[in-house]
């Protein structure tokens, strides 16, 4: 005689699903849980992320190719919107940098399409300005004075402290030119550009909540791997209880039926 | 019936235009005027540690630049300074004249919000306005709704004016 099963809820296949489903998931939250809990031991909020592949993920790495004008050994580089003295930032610019020289007077003459930035020899700010006949597309040289063309094709020179410009259509200028930028300064500069960087704090808290993954909708995917956690301690707890019962019965059977 | 694609074509200029950078007087226009048409040379004005310090407490932020232009003849010295609205700054001539504000005068506005700054009826608040031992200014500047940042901007300029302008000696 066969005995017909009842057809009950394969809780034990789902639960199997479920927990191979959100393994990956559960992993993250526990690991990335337990370093959180222990930041200030493990100086995560003061460790920085050098890893270039993270960097571009969080988007700090700069945009494009570097525009750089060299100074005898100083490097003028214009890289995303950022202006650097060498490997320090000195102000953001949307605008573009088109020259940069180094006056009779020691002043750093650096030239945007829109702007005219100076600097002294430290790389300290002395003054931004923008004068009339801008744009401008090249900058240069002559007897040490400093000579900006604006898109018209005139000519204007400085004063030697770079206070008022006058026409001058005077020929054979000195203009700077850009460069390949060399990569050991492009590595400075990227580390710059980072400003204080990415903290490793700042990566885990991101991986622990989902946001790594996408700023917008992450958090639902560790919101799932939490219901996946739910619902496998449920059927988990589910299952355990009703074998417990039926443990529990079978043993009363074989006591009082056998 | 309009036409859809016309409609929103002109739609799109408008709002490029509304955010667009309004350029209203260029520097060296602005200056030409305030000397009815015969500009002095630009001067500079070099910041020390205390005059920086002075202008950053009226900003409330930091101040690079180690030197500010300016222009010169008589009692009367004009200024062109440059302070954020919201996010883009705005241009704004400054005339002075025996230590009083003679003209307050936006040249460029870069913001989508906050022009109505632009207007005489608001600048012209800034007429005759002079500067209190404490660096501000001797009189209240009634605001504009809406325009509030763009405001204290022009405020904080005019008072930077009227300091630099103290730092100047007679030629």
């Amino acid at each position: 005689m066969t005995r017909l099963h009842k057809k009950t809820f394969p809780w034990f296949l789902w639960h199997r699903r479920i927990g191979l489903l959100s393994v990956l998931l559960m992993i993250i939250l526990a690991i990335t849980g337990i370093a959180l809990n222990h930041t200030e031991e493990l100086q995560l909020d003061q460790k920085i992320i050098r890893n270039d592949s993270i960097l571009n993920w969080y988007g700090l790495n700069p945009k494009g190719p570097p525009i750089s004008f060299p100074l005898d050994k100083t490097r003028i580089t214009q890289w995303g919107d950022k202006l650097f003295y060498n490997d320090r930032i000195v102000t953001n610019s949307l605008d573009t940098l088109v020259g940069a020289v180094r006056s009779g007077n020691n002043i750093l003459v650096i030239a945007f399409t829109n702007s005219l930035l100076l600097l002294d020899s430290e790389g300290e700010m002395i003054e931004q300005i923008s004068p009339d006949f801008v744009p401008i597309i090249k900058l240069g040289l002559k007897d040490g004075e400093v000579i900006a063309k604006s898109t018209t094709g005139d000519q204007y020179r400085a004063d030697q402290n770079i206070v008022s410009w006058q026409a001058d259509a005077a020929p054979a200028i000195d203009w700077s030119h850009s460069i390949e930028l060399e990569s050991e300064w492009q590595q400075k500069i990227k580390l710059a550009w980072r400003g204080n960087g990415l903290t490793i704090e700042r990566v885990i808290l991101d991986l622990h909540s989902g946001r790594i993954f996408n700023a917008r909708w992450g958090v639902y995917i560790m919101d799932a791997g939490a219901i996946f956690i739910l619902l496998l301690s449920m059927s988990g707890g589910w299952m355990w209880w009703t074998r417990k019962q039926k443990i529990a019965g079978k043993k009363h059977f074989q006591k009082h039926h056998r | 019936m309009l036409n859809p694609i016309l409609f929103f074509a002109g739609l799109l200029c408008l709002s490029t235009s509304v955010l667009a950078e309004n350029i209203y007087q260029t520097a060296d226009s602005f200056v030409s005027e305030s000397f009815a048409g015969t500009a002095p040379d630009a001067e500079v004005l070099g910041l020390s540690a205390d005059l920086k310090k002075q202008i950053e407490d009226i900003l409330s932020h930091s101040y690079t630049g180690q030197r500010i232009r300016y222009w010169y003849s008589g009692e009367r010295s004009v200024w062109v300074l440059e302070e954020i609205g919201k996010t883009k700054p705005i241009t704004v001539g400054i005339v002075i004249n025996k230590q009083k504000i003679e003209i307050v005068k936006v040249l460029a506005f870069r913001e989508s919000r906050g022009w109505e700054v632009k207007y005489p009826f608001f600048t012209g608040q800034f007429t005759q306005a002079g500067l209190t031992a404490e660096h501000t200014l001797d009189r209240s500047i009634d605001g504009i709704s809406g325009a509030t940042l763009s405001v204290r901007a022009l405020t904080k300029l005019a008072r930077i004016a009227l300091l630099l302008d103290q730092q100047l000696k007679p030629p």
